[in-house]
């Protein structure tokens, strides 16, 4: 799916759901970048952390995932998060 | 970074691991190198290891074979890799097979892949296979599914199981070990079942996304029945330990913590 949102950078994708094949996430990363993924969970907490966590990702990448990516969204609409 | 979440003292023993290949999607971690290196970086001690090759072979033998040569390579794979062979019951010879993967190999289990070898639960060499691991005493490993149908291949012929399919082999050989991996379907079971899954000598492995209220699983049938499982490197390799480690300590004692940390697979493994 990330494959066919590469062209349009005013797409976010969010990394829920409870499927946690490996390389999800660094499959994701490498699609779209981590300025363009966020953090949610479909109600599967456990999978939706761990696969993060599991990844290549590095710290930095892993707080614009987990927080900033969705907070500078927020800030554009006037909703600050922090 | 140590361990996810536990304490930097914990022992580790992680019974559902594969190595080679998957040949519907690219793998990484998919070699002892790169296996071990992910035990180190996330402070696994031990895993429980056999071969993606012997699901796609026809002679699952040749997959153990190189199983055991990618293990006795290095002296420290010998040390850090439990190795389980990749039996078919219905294939020539597999009770030769069976002899050589554990007297010559030193395998501890067997993995059945009834779905990829194409046979029913209940043919009568399946019955004779679990008769001869028992007396060998080799553990046997069974998955509920490799990996999620919804997002299959279209040539992957992987059916998914419930727990409640796999009880009639455990009642066919009460005398076994059995090792229940990624358990991702319902875990419904009557009465009965529950009562011979806790009389058996049967542990289930924490890799699959039913087990996510681990807390109620731990009530149901006590942590004597449960050891840490990533199901690596199709699964990622922390949330099979998320399910016991994210619990408060008034959910879970230290001392049960241990048995799923590595207590319960190092007895049924004989470690």
């Amino acid at each position: 799916m990330c494959k066919c949102f590469v062209d349009h950078p005013n797409i976010f994708v969010d990394l829920g759901g409870s499927n946690n094949e490996e390389n999800m996430v660094d499959f994701a990363v490498a699609q779209l970048g981590a300025h363009r993924l966020l953090f949610g969970s479909d109600n599967s907490h456990i999978q939706s952390i761990g696969r993060i966590l599991a990844s290549a990702t590095t710290e930095k990448q892993k707080q614009m995932i987990f927080y900033e990516n969705y907070a500078a969204l927020l800030r554009k609409g006037g909703y600050h998060a922090d | 970074m140590r361990h996810c979440c536990g304490k930097e003292d914990t022992m580790l023993i992680d019974v559902n691991t594969r190595i080679g290949h998957w040949p519907f999607k690219k793998l990484r971690y998919n070699t002892c190198k790169t296996l071990l290196e992910r035990m180190n970086r996330f402070g696994v001690d031990q895993s429980v290891v056999s071969s993606f090759n012997g699901i796609f072979y026809k002679n699952t033998q040749s997959a153990n074979e190189e199983l055991y040569q990618e293990i006795h390579a290095s002296k420290e794979y010998r040390k850090k890799f439990i190795p389980f062979a990749v039996i078919n019951p219905a294939y020539a010879e597999w009770e030769k097979d069976l002899e050589v993967c554990h007297k010559k190999w030193n395998m501890k289990g067997v993995c059945l892949y009834p779905a990829y070898h194409d046979y029913a639960l209940h043919e009568p060499f399946v019955a004779a296979l679990l008769k001869a691991a028992a007396a060998r005493g080799m553990v046997v490993s069974l998955s509920v599914r490799m990996l999620d149908s919804r997002q299959n291949s279209w040539l992957d012929p992987g059916k998914e199981d419930t727990l409640k399919e796999l009880l009639p082999l455990i009642r066919q050989e009460p005398a076994g070990h059995y090792l229940i991996t990624n358990i991702a379907n319902t875990g419904n079971l009557t009465a009965d079942d529950i009562a011979l899954l806790k009389q058996s000598n049967v542990l289930m492995d924490t890799s699959g996304r039913m087990l996510n209220h681990f807390k109620s699983w731990l009530d149901r049938y006590g942590a004597g029945k449960f050891a840490f499982g990533s199901h690596a490197p199709l699964l990622d390799y922390i949330s099979g330990r998320l399910r016991f480690e994210l619990l408060e300590p008034g959910e879970i004692s230290a001392q049960d913590l241990s048995k799923i940390q590595s207590e319960n697979a190092a007895k049924m493994l004989g470690l």
